[in-house]
């Protein structure tokens, strides 16, 4: 692979070590608490619309990941992680993933009036009557799906997580990293 | 107590926690402890709600009168299960029994309310929000998962029994262990 008189640089060494350390979850690594890794069945569509009636990206969204949310306002767990999720679409604005909140079974006046709170700068997808999250199949709610950019449902990511910890943090960011092979 | 309880719920990674912290605001020292028992696979914790509690829940959903009436014929259970082991743990409904001291009792299970709902006209959107404050009828928890939710029956004003089996391992086979909690009763 190298030829004799091959002598690694050492920004070469800093760089390479660096996208290790970034990609290594996606790698094969230590997954973050509550992760789980799926073996890439293809993600159900999204026939939703946003909040202001904008329909859905569709699935795959070409060259990106979607971190997709299934969250409903009447659950606890689910108001504890929407601030850290508003702060993760803020530290992934330049990262190849799109974040998709899909509300459960409530009305644009209950969203609004909680999201306008929490997380202001979020613009949910309407799951005005629950079948959407149905066929998704989550274990409960909150849970969160990665899929990748071919459409393939990665990992799931079980209950409410801290996204602003550094473990998911840098979890989301090495999946779009070079290297990576979820 | 109200801090103790948020952080039990931080604990547990589900949407269920809403009915341990929401009603205990309308009943305060009528409240009773929940039940609760930790082994080396999994911590079970189970709860009472009371008729007023759950109407009030659901109401606060937009559940209509015919919806609040089916709710308030049934007494509600709030079981929740952390998987504190390293190896899986089946929640399966149909290795549980409930019963009196004469009767077995027939648990309302989640195929009938679908069919209650579809009967009452109740909307698709409401149906979906109740499902997801049911317990599943199966799960394989996963190390650190946790589950939580409702199982209900109809309303009865005698003690009961619950037993509730649970397989272990991945395949089932890493044996089984069972939770017994007698004079269970429901609050009407």
């Amino acid at each position: 692979m190298f030829s004799a008189n091959y002598k690694p640089s050492v920004p070469g060494i800093v760089l390479g070590v660096l996208i290790l350390i970034l990609a290594w979850p996606a790698v094969g690594g230590t997954l973050p608490k509550g992760v789980i890794r799926l073996p890439g069945t293809v993600a159900p569509p999204l026939p939703l619309r946003d909040i202001d009636g904008k329909p859905a990206p569709k699935l795959p969204i070409k060259d990106r990941w979607a971190f997709v949310h299934f969250w409903a306002s009447w659950c606890s767990p689910c108001r504890r992680e929407m601030p850290t999720i508003q702060k993760l679409s803020e530290e992934t604005q330049n990262d190849p993933i799109d974040i998709l909140l899909i509300n459960t079974a409530e009305s644009e006046d209950t969203v609004f009036s909680f999201l306008g709170i929490v997380a202001p700068d979020l613009t949910p997808l309407m799951d005005l009557d629950g079948q959407v999250t149905e066929k998704w199949q989550p274990r409960g709610l909150p849970s969160t799906y990665l899929v990748d950019p071919q459409g393939k449902l990665r990992y799931l990511v079980l209950g409410g997580r801290d996204w602003t910890q550094p473990e998911y943090l840098r979890f989301i960011k090495s999946l779009g990293s070079p290297g990576s092979n979820p | 107590m109200m801090q103790d309880l948020r952080e039990a719920c931080n604990k547990y990674t589900l949407a269920f926690c809403v009915f341990l912290l929401i009603p205990l605001g309308a009943v305060g020292a009528e409240e009773t402890e929940p039940f609760k028992v930790e082994n080396q696979w999994f911590t079970f914790q189970l709860q009472i709600r009371t008729r007023e509690q759950l109407v009030a829940f659901y109401e606060g959903r937009g559940f209509g009168p015919k919806a609040l009436q089916e709710i308030a014929g049934h007494c509600f259970v709030t079981v929740f299960i952390r998987n504190t082991g390293n190896q899986v743990v089946w929640l399966e409904l149909k290795h549980w029994r409930l019963y009196t001291e004469f009767d077995p009792i027939t648990r309302t299970e989640r195929d009938q309310w679908r069919q209650i709902w579809q009967r009452s006209g109740t909307p698709l959107a409401h149906q979906a929000t109740f499902g997801w404050t049911l317990l599943p009828e199966q799960r394989d928890l996963l190390p650190n998962e946790t589950v939580g939710g409702n199982i209900t029956l109809p309303a009865m004003d005698q003690p009961f029994t619950l037993e509730a089996e649970f397989y272990l391992g991945a395949d089932r086979k890493a044996g089984h262990t069972k939770v017994k909690v007698e004079n269970v009763q429901c609050k009407l």
